[in-house]
């Protein structure tokens, strides 16, 4: 490799990768440079960046005050640091410092006029850079837009054709054979010196690091259905460095500034990151002390039915609620239950069920439900308007014509917001599609996986969990979604695993597999018998109200009695759930309200406190409250002797996990680089994403909204906690053999604990 | 009962101060003092009764009479309902949707205060209470637009707005004048008399001030650049505040009928507008900015419309407008998934069904007799457009993919509502038939089938060549992405000479002292011409120098590094003012300048002592979020106070030195409108380096003693009162 091609790897290592907001999917913003540690990595990014990778000094100071850390923790802490320990010193240190808040930015390479025009010049940059970006990447038919030619540097030329002629010519004579050879002929230019190519570059892709992110996603993901255009990241940094060249040969007085010494980071950091990981080992032992005290309750020796649930933690408070309510046995596996797919629907973009780590394997369809004439008729003119008010001429009179309507909708949807609600569910969906969303048209369900695939799946997700025996008449496997309005964050409050939709229908082609005879005749062959009277259904956990809702169409007739049974008991464990959230959001709206009100913000906190993921058996953790802090993977170390199963779970939902994790963790002490700042100020940029007013960069990450309240975090972040119930010797195999895990534990980006069974 | 109805917001806004330590009851009192407004003036309008003038006499001089007025008729009952209407419904959005902002309480206090001032324009009975209610919308709205402060971005938006809207303001300022010189009074009827040449000056005016308010090509940019601020203002501001202008040319449109002059530049301000920011729009792709430019279209044909002298259609838009924009801005968080379906190819028999049905359409109307038809008839260029719209309506529907049955139920119901249309319209010209004048057109039916017929060519040529020449397409793209290129035009031929300007000025220490010396020479010299009378022409010259350095004063204070530069600067041209009307001999011209001196000299002693205040303070880097201290706040009033907001000493200078200059020396008022621009900008530009941004606001974070609290409340509202209740102080 040459030079410049290290560089920009290693520049690249440092983007996060970011999914259209239309499919919004946790990613963990450092994933990168998880093979360095956590403390090298934070110092490696913050010699281009002014990343903020802890919480502040008030934020250790409440936690120290209300007790979250203990003396415990932070000899534990400073064990794992090599520090001394003595008793109370922590705690005085602690009170005696204060946020350095208005420290200078202490970010050196971050191009020439950052540092000599005091960012004004890196300003004017970035809002000429994403006047072009934003009409590039939307998915809205521009007539006035830039072209998209055949990549982004090309469409870049055409754009700069007509609105900077000098630039334009000033640029194809930049330009090199390759974007390589530009981007070496720039930075000579510029006179940077090789050894700091790779901090410049990476200092750049932080200047617009929103779109850089969008473009790590699309070169990932050529074949996705969102955006089709050619963009690799080396362009963008072309891009940036002809701007900075440009200006350069306008203003030749800032060619002597030399690149300044990186500053070293603030005095705060160590103090600060010593009580980051006390603040962890604090609520592990929390956790352990909870697990190892646990009263298990008497399980019902044949539960009345049995229920799947996502590792998601809102489904911890959920199955809590369930089994007290009555004789439940509840698991826990990844949202997509073993079967993953794009689901097309004729009227919208294709939905892709699956988790970030793999692709979907078939292709399905929505179940077409027929309309009534009412639904066809509303249907037509909401798109006759939907396409008029965007046509030019038309627009003028239309608002005049039919204004008024408008008025009368704002004020129905103002002051009787479910009215509202019902009214455009009456007219324009059925209503098991307004409560439940799309379902998944299972006449083609066998033809798009073969046998073998469907058993495989079926056999792996059954294990996976410990369902192998005394299946009870009724297996209910529950999806979760969120149900909200206005609101572009929509799908991340739904299954991450699902790919930022609903697991609903993940849900009902797992039920619908596990009916047929043909799978259980394969799963037989496998040892796996279920009994000829279970009956597999889906249901929907719709977390905004805590509302479940069951799929009825695979139930048995013989079953009715026992599913009114369950979902009395459903609807009772789901009020005590709300009931038990409701102290915890912000506001007094009941929840009814918060789902359809077109003003809400915050309709629910989704996974905010998130910290650990367990991997046991469900008796390891009944009759706990954990608080809706846990993942929760079912996991039996009888039926898993060769630790296949547990090597699965720890690649896959526990990296998913960990991504959740970071991404709230580093949402809330970065809100605006990693998370997308103000949600009152957001603009939507149809088909990618959010920015911040009239020009901002494309926005990562979570709203402050869902992770703090007026000015104090409510997320408390928090490194993972894996606990494992599992012989040590197995864990230990495990992650000799794969050494990503090992960084991932070894570099204090995640914490690992075994107990042994 | 008039006085009452116009308070009730402003009262409904000091609501929020209340000390509450849990606010929602305040919010709800607020807005059932706000619908009990709304139930009396749907009263009214239904029982056509309107309560009787309410006017305040603020100075009876044998040659003029100030007032202020408010008035209500059915024009002015209609826009209230709708302000009203649309101000409860983004109220009660914005209850919800700033739960999670420290701050709400200040947020709601600005809006509901913002529809006090929208009120007090809706309201006025003359020129100067509507100037009155259209500068305080422009205060309020900076605030609104400065929500988050610190933010650099929201607080040079809320500059840019403040700035050029000030250019109108000080117009419409010089209305006002001009209308007191002329006719002694403000009152509009005045201005509707025929054959007054003064009045064609009146009314170019206030067109200016229309089309800054009302964000008309070339003064439009202001607009998109106000999205750095929370959803809800934007909603009241596209659909309610930016109605301002139109609004004032509807309120004179029987003034405006007299000059058809005026007309025809309006509907061609309303022409370009319209078809240039729809341009704009095409090349934007994110959602807000999209619907900023889409309000700039929309107030183009409204403009269009009242410049053909069809002020009702104009009214009626303007509200329609507000509905259907208030619900875009609301809705706006709904846009992120692309919706629509592709639409088949259109068929031949597709444009017939379609000619068909417009063709049995007009032919109704016109046989049905309603005002719509007439007024299709009467403005064949707004029948144009109407009839486009439907025409698309039709076509869209007949492709879409729906079975037949499907597509004909949709298309009667849209016609159907296009007859209610009709019927609406005409209910609305029924209803505010009497204050609105009948409608006449400035271009003749036949000029405007012409422009029509030429548009419907110019825009299938459009159409075409977007097709098929690309470099057409190209050159159009770029105009568009660069939005017309007037900002980078305003800032390289206008600001940037200004501020090299005001840079030599300050950055050369001699050329500060020569003008600090000859500031004092002009004092010397006023004083000398002023006791020993010299000639006539002398004074003239040396009132040109003292405008002259006023503006210069006003470039440096725009430019100086430090704070009390600034000010100092700010103080010494407005002493020039002062000068201005000692050196011109009109009756008031002594007493005003004693009035200013006395009012001059308590903002400085606020200013003195805030500046000691904080420099004894010690320096603590503290960030304070979006906190404004006490001492932000008094320094911000006293800055106000300076530029002269109605309500201050200041504006009763400026209306006063107007009025001075216009009797004695016409050809200095425009070297004092450049000059009361000036003020603005430098004004904002110290608000915007020392105050509005997250490390300078933590300098005002001073504790105040109770006796500073009570000097600065004294002094700055000393200053408020004589504005507010001048001429018992002038004479």
């Amino acid at each position: 490799m040459t030079v410049i091609e290290t560089a920009l790897a290693q520049a690249a290592k440092t983007v996060p990768c970011y999914w259209p907001l239309t499919s919004f999917i946790a990613y963990h913003p450092l994933w990168e440079m998880h093979a360095q540690d956590f403390p090298t990595a934070i110092a490696s990014l913050q010699r281009v960046a002014p990343v903020e990778a802890l919480a502040s000094v008030a934020d250790y100071q409440a936690a120290y005050t209300r007790g979250l850390i203990t003396e415990e923790g932070i000899a534990q802490a400073c064990e794992l640091l090599q520090q001394p320990y003595h008793p109370g010193v922590i705690g005085k240190q602690l009170a005696q410092l204060s946020d350095k808040a208005l420290a200078a930015p202490h970010f050196p390479y971050s191009t020439h006029w950052t540092v000599a025009q005091n960012g004004k010049y890196a300003d004017t940059i970035r809002s000429e850079l994403i006047n072009f970006l934003a009409p590039f990447f939307t998915s809205l038919s521009l007539p006035l837009a830039p072209e998209r030619k055949e990549s982004l540097w090309e469409a870049w030329l055409s754009y700069l054709a007509v609105t900077d002629v000098k630039h334009a010519q000033f640029a194809s004579h930049l330009q090199g054979s390759t974007t390589l050879d530009t981007l070496v002929a720039a930075l000579t230019a510029l006179g940077v010196a090789a050894e700091y190519w790779r901090d410049y570059l990476a200092s750049i892709f932080h200047q617009v690091i929103g779109y850089a992110a969008l473009m790590k996603w699309l070169n990932q993901n050529p074949q996705n259905p969102f955006i089709t255009v050619h963009a690799p990241l080396e362009q963008l940094l072309a891009i940036w460095l002809s701007y900075e060249c440009f200006v350069l040969a306008r203003h030749p007085k800032f060619a002597n500034r030399a690149a300044a010494k990186p500053k070293t980071s603030d005095a705060t950091w160590p103090l600060r990151y010593l009580l980051q990981c006390a603040v962890e080992f604090s609520y592990q032992h929390r956790l352990l002390a909870q697990l190892s005290a646990r009263r298990a309750l008497p399980v019902a020796p044949t539960p009345l039915a049995q229920w799947v649930f996502c590792i998601d933690t809102r489904s911890e408070g959920i199955r809590r609620h369930l089994e007290s309510v009555g004789p439940y046995q509840t698991f826990g596996f990844a949202g997509f239950f073993g079967f993953v797919f794009t689901l097309q629907n004729q009227a919208c973009l294709d939905q892709i069920h699956c988790p970030a780590l793999f692709g979907p394997e078939a292709v399905l369809q929505v179940q077409q439900s027929p309309r009534a004439l009412r639904q066809a008729v509303a249907e037509t003119m909401q798109q006759t308007l939907l396409t008029t008010q965007k046509s030019p001429v038309a627009a003028w009179a239309f608002v005049e014509l039919l204004g008024v309507w408008y008025g009368l909708a704002m004020f129905t949807k103002s002051f009787f917001p479910r009215l509202f609600a019902r009214l455009r569910a009456w007219l324009l969906r059925n209503p098991q599609e307004v409560e439940v969303g799309p379902s998944v048209e299972l006449s083609a369900v066998g033809d798009q996986y073969p046998l073998q695939a469907q058993v495989e799946g079926a056999a792996g997700f059954l294990k996976a969990i410990g369902l192998t025996e005394h299946f009870s008449d009724l297996v209910v496997i529950c999806g979760h979604g969120s149900k909200t309005e206005n609101n572009p964050f929509q799908s991340s409050l739904d299954c991450g695993a699902c790919g930022g939709n609903t697991g609903y229908t993940n849900a009902q082609v797992a039920a619908f597999l596990l009916n047929q005879p043909t799978v259980r005749a394969g799963l037989r062959e496998r040892g796996i018998v279920i009994p000829q009277q279970t009956c597999f259904i889906a249901a929907l956990h719709q977390t905004t109200e805590d509302h479940l809702h069951f799929d009825r169409s695979m139930l048995a007739a013989t079953h009715k009695p026992l599913l009114q049974r369950v979902q009395r008991d459903a609807a009772r464990a789901g009020e005590r759930l709300q009931q038990e959230r409701a102290h915890s959001l912000p506001g007094q709206a009941p929840a009814a309200d918060r789902a359809v009100n077109w003003a809400e913000l915050i309709p629910e906190m989704a996974l905010i406190n998130n910290a650990a993921f367990v991997i046991a058996p469900r008796a390891l953790t009944t009759g706990i409250d954990l608080g809706r802090r846990t993942f929760l993977h079912s996991y039996d170390p009888v039926l898993d002797e060769d630790g296949q199963i547990l090597r699965t779970i720890m690649l896959g939902p526990v990296v998913v996990a960990h991504w959740i994790s970071a991404q709230y963790y580093f949402s809330t002490t970065d809100p605006q680089r990693y998370g997308s700042g103000n949600k009152m100020l957001h603009n939507v940029i149809p088909g990618v994403g959010v920015m911040e007013g009239n020009l901002s960069d494309l926005k990562l990450g979570l709203p402050w909204q869902s992770v703090g309240f007026q000015d104090h975090a409510l997320h408390q972040p928090l490194r993972l906690t894996v606990v494992v119930y599992a012989p040590k010797a197995r864990v230990d195999q495990i992650l000799n053999s794969e050494p990503q895990l090992s960084a991932l534990f070894n570099g204090q980006w995640a914490h690992l604990r075994v107990l042994e069974p | 009962m008039l006085l009452t109805l116009w308070l009730l917001p402003l009262f409904c806004a000091l609501v929020y101060w209340l000390p509450a330590p849990k606010s929602r009851p305040l919010y709800q009192v607020s807005m059932v003092g706000l619908l009990a407004g709304l139930a009396v003036m749907i009263y009214l309008g239904v029982l056509g009764k309107y309560p009787p003038d309410w006017s305040l006499t603020l100075l009876n001089q044998p040659h003029w009479l100030i007032s202020l007025r408010l008035h209500v008729d059915a024009l002015t009952l209609s826009m209230l309902t709708a302000v009203l209407l649309i101000g409860l419904l983004v109220i009660n959005y914005a209850q919800r949707y700033l739960l999670a902002d420290a701050h709400q309480q200040r947020f709601m206090f600005w809006l509901t205060a913002l529809l006090f001032a929208v009120f007090t324009l809706l309201m006025s009975g003359n020129l100067l209470t509507a100037f009155i209610g259209w500068q305080w919308i422009g205060f309020n709205l900076y605030w609104l637009l400065n929500h988050y402060h610190y933010d650099s971005d929201a607080n040079r938006a809320a500059k840019k707005k403040f700035v050029i809207n000030r250019v109108g303001d000080v117009c419409f300022l010089v209305a006002v004048s001009l209308s007191l010189f002329a006719y002694g009074n403000t009152e509009f009827s005045s201005l509707a008399q025929p054959n007054m040449p003064v009045n064609a000056w009146i009314l170019g005016l206030l067109l200016v001030a229309a089309i800054t308010k009302s964000a008309q090509f070339p003064l439009h940019i202001w607009l998109p650049d106000t999205l750095q601020t929370p959803t809800p203002v934007s909603a009241i501001m596209h659909a309610g505040v930016i109605n301002a202008g139109g609004y004032l040319i509807a309120r004179l449109g029987a003034a405006y009928l007299q000059i058809p002059a005026l007309m025809v530049v309006m509907a061609l301000v309303g022409l370009v507008t319209m078809f240039s920011a729809s341009w704009f729009m095409a090349s934007q792709a994110d959602t807000k900015k999209r619907l900023a430019y889409s309000t700039m279209s929309q107030m183009g044909f409204m403009v269009l419309q009242a410049g053909l002298g069809c002020f009702v259609g104009a009214l009626f838009h303007l509200i329609m407008h507000g509905f259907y924009k208030a619900w875009s801005f609301l809705n706006a968080g709904n846009t992120l998934y692309p919706t629509t379906t592709k639409l088949k190819p259109t068929k031949l028999w597709q444009v017939l069904v379609a000619l068909t049905l417009l063709a049995s359409l007009a032919l109704f109307a016109v046989s049905a007799g309603t005002l719509w038809s007439k007024l299709l008839w009467q403005y064949p260029l707004l029948g144009f457009f109407m009839g486009f719209t439907l025409w698309q309506l039709t076509v869209t529907v007949l492709r879409q993919p729906a079975a037949g049955w499907v597509r004909a139920a949709a298309l009667t119901l849209f016609y159907l509502a296009a007859s209610g249309y009709g019927w609406l319209l005409t209910s609305y010209q029924q209803f505010v038939a009497k204050a609105l004048p009948v409608p006449v057109s400035s271009l003749s039916t036949h000029t405007q089938g012409l422009v029509a017929a030429s548009l419907l060519g110019l825009m299938l040529l459009h159409a075409g060549l977007m097709r098929v020449a690309t470099s057409y397409r190209q050159r159009l793209m770029g105009w568009s992405l660069r939005k017309g290129g007037v900002e980078q035009a305003f800032r390289a031929y206008l600001l940037r000479p200004y501020r090299a300007l005001g840079d030599r000025l300050v950055n050369r220490p001699k050329a500060a002292l020569a003008l600090q010396l000859w500031f004092v020479l002009l004092v010397i010299l006023t004083l000398a011409v002023t006791k020993l009378g010299l000639s006539w022409q002398l004074t003239q010259w040396l009132a040109g120098a003292c405008a002259v350095s006023m503006l210069l004063l006003f470039a440096a204070a725009n430019r100086a590094n430090r704070l009390r530069d600034r000010c100092v600067g700010l103080v010494l041209g407005q002493a020039c003012l002062v000068l201005i009307t000692l050196l011109l001999p009109q009756p008031v011209s002594g007493h005003l300048a004693l009035f200013q001196l006395i009012n001059l000299g308590f903002t400085g002693v606020v200013l003195m002592l805030i500046f000691l205040k904080m420099q004894r303070a010690e320096r603590k880097p503290v960030v304070i979020g979006n906190q404004f201290p006490a001492t932000a706040t008094y320094f911000t009033i006293a800055m106000f106070c300076l530029i002269g907001l109605p309500g201050t000493s200041t504006f009763v200078t400026e209306l006063m030195v107007f009025h001075v200059v216009l009797q004695a020396e016409p050809a200095l008022l425009f070297v004092l409108m450049l000059g009361f621009v000036l003020l603005a900008v430098a004004i904002l530009h110290i608000l915007q380096d020392f105050l509005f941004n997250r490390r300078a606001v933590a300098r005002f974070d001073v504790p105040l003693l109770a006796v500073e609290h009570v000097i600065f409340v004294v002094t700055l509202g000393y200053n408020v009162v004589s504005g507010l209740v001048p001429l018992y102080f002038l004479f």
